[in-house]
């Protein structure tokens, strides 16, 4: 009962906070820069993390800290403006505060074809945390599932093949919410399926298809829309992972 | 394939015989050989020098990065002009006392590609770009020395190649084999 609590105070901790920050945010962001942006999206991740830190004093928990695994992963990002499922590759590494929060770090590289008439790139590096819904996760052969929630910062470039069309870049931030699952095979080693929600926060890239006049052929155009814009994708990770040690704590 | 499948009746019934380990913690086995891939989507095949180093991280899991060098591709009037690849990831075995030693690995990867396009009768050299990877092996180690084993993998990769010129799926299956060695970097057997 008392993990169906904190469930509950976290879960209400964080719609409170989310839509406290979004009114915040609309109100602000027509106006101001990208940075403004960053700076409310950091807050809003670091309110992700005041329940955890709650959770995290606990004493009996102490001999779970500083566990630390190192995993690749392989990334599918869908229901973007692409209209396609782009994949990527990368790593991450997880240092566990707890016996049911963990924190997962990670840097992603996916590409994604737009219809046949371009691309887009998107390069993440960011963070998230991790809360075990079971009392005793990470038990060998044996499924623990998780909620998760982050922050990341993200490089986007979308390119059209057609020849008058330049190519459109943005740095911005973004975060994540999401649940996932481990399989622990061995004691150290884990394989994770992950299925996240990434808004972004800051100016939107839009792509579309326009037919040319004069040609007749159709082709992809890129514009940048001015202002704020909440595009996001939902990105679904297959990771394998592997307990190296521990950073502190009992060995 | 016939021989292969001869080898394989032979080394079979070696496993319920056998119950000397050859795979232990701390054990680093690498091997270099050459590859044949085939790419079902353009309708080539290819060569590659490939090597990889695997660490045994216990009995059951060990951690391996490969690397395949585009040689050529052996189709006549191939697009693929290059295709080098890493990859990284983990595997596990599923008889870890027994010399022959069955595998199923997941290694992400990404790969430094080039594709020519057709235009107007000639080949025109495109873009290079680099393409994130996903791949699954199937295969087998079978320890026949304390030094030395042989080597046999399958490999499945998923990824598609991305420029302004043209997007191509290079997708492919490849298949090496060969001898390996390997040695106790921690020196105490487990």
């Amino acid at each position: 009962m008392q993990v169906f609590r904190e469930i509950a105070l976290f879960l209400a901790m964080t719609f409170g906070l989310l839509k406290l920050a979004y009114r915040q945010i609309i109100r602000h962001c027509e106006e101001r820069s990208n940075l403004l942006t960053v700076r409310i999206s950091l807050l809003i991740a670091a309110f992700y993390l005041l329940p955890f830190t709650l959770s995290a004093q606990e004493k009996k928990d102490s001999n779970y800290g500083g566990q630390l695994s190192f995993g690749m992963r392989n990334t599918f990002s869908s229901f973007t403006d692409a209209q396609s499922i782009g994949m990527g590759a990368g790593g991450e590494f997880r240092i566990r505060l707890a016996r049911q929060i963990n924190t997962e770090w990670f840097a992603d590289y996916l590409a994604t074809d737009i219809q046949g008439m371009g691309y887009r790139h998107d390069m993440h590096i960011g963070w998230s945390v991790l809360f075990y819904f079971s009392k005793h996760p990470l038990t060998t052969g044996k499924i623990s599932t998780y909620f998760l929630a982050g922050h990341c910062f993200d490089y986007t470039e979308v390119v059209s093949e057609w020849p008058g069309v330049s190519k459109g870049t943005r740095w911005s931030s973004a975060v994540q919410c999401g649940f996932g699952i481990h399989y622990n095979l061995t004691k150290n080693f884990d394989l994770s399926l992950l299925s996240q929600y990434m808004v972004h926060l800051g100016t939107d890239i839009n792509s579309s298809i326009q037919v040319d006049p004069a040609t007749g052929y159709s082709y992809m155009d890129i514009t940048r829309q001015s202002g704020f814009s909440l595009e996001g994708h939902l990105l679904t990770t297959l990771s394998i992972n592997y307990q190296v040690g521990r950073l502190w704590g009992k060995r | 394939m016939f021989y292969f499948i001869i080898f394989l009746l032979f080394t079979i019934p070696c496993v319920s015989q056998s119950d000397s380990s050859f795979t232990y913690k701390g054990m680093l086995r690498g091997t270099a050989n050459f590859a044949l891939g085939d790419m079902p989507q353009l309708n080539i095949t290819n060569a590659y020098l490939t090597g990889n180093l695997e660490y045994y991280a216990n009995k059951k899991i060990s951690i391996r990065g490969d690397n395949y060098l585009f040689l050529n591709s052996l189709t006549k009037n191939s697009i693929l002009q290059d295709n080098d690849a890493i990859y990284f990831g983990a595997f596990y075995h599923f008889l870890p006392n027994h010399h022959f030693d069955p595998l199923l690995g997941f290694q992400p990867g990404i790969s430094h590609t080039q594709i020519s396009i057709p235009f107007s009768g000639l080949n025109e050299a495109a873009e290079t770009t680099i393409c994130p990877l996903t791949s699954f092996v199937a295969g087998f180690n079978y320890f026949a020395d304390q030094w030395f084993h042989f080597q046999l993998n399958i490999r499945y990769t998923i990824g598609e190649h991305l420029t302004t010129a043209d997007e191509t799926n290079i997708s492919e299956i490849s298949f090496n084999f060969g001898l390996g060695f390997n040695i106790n970097v921690l020196k105490k057997k487990k």
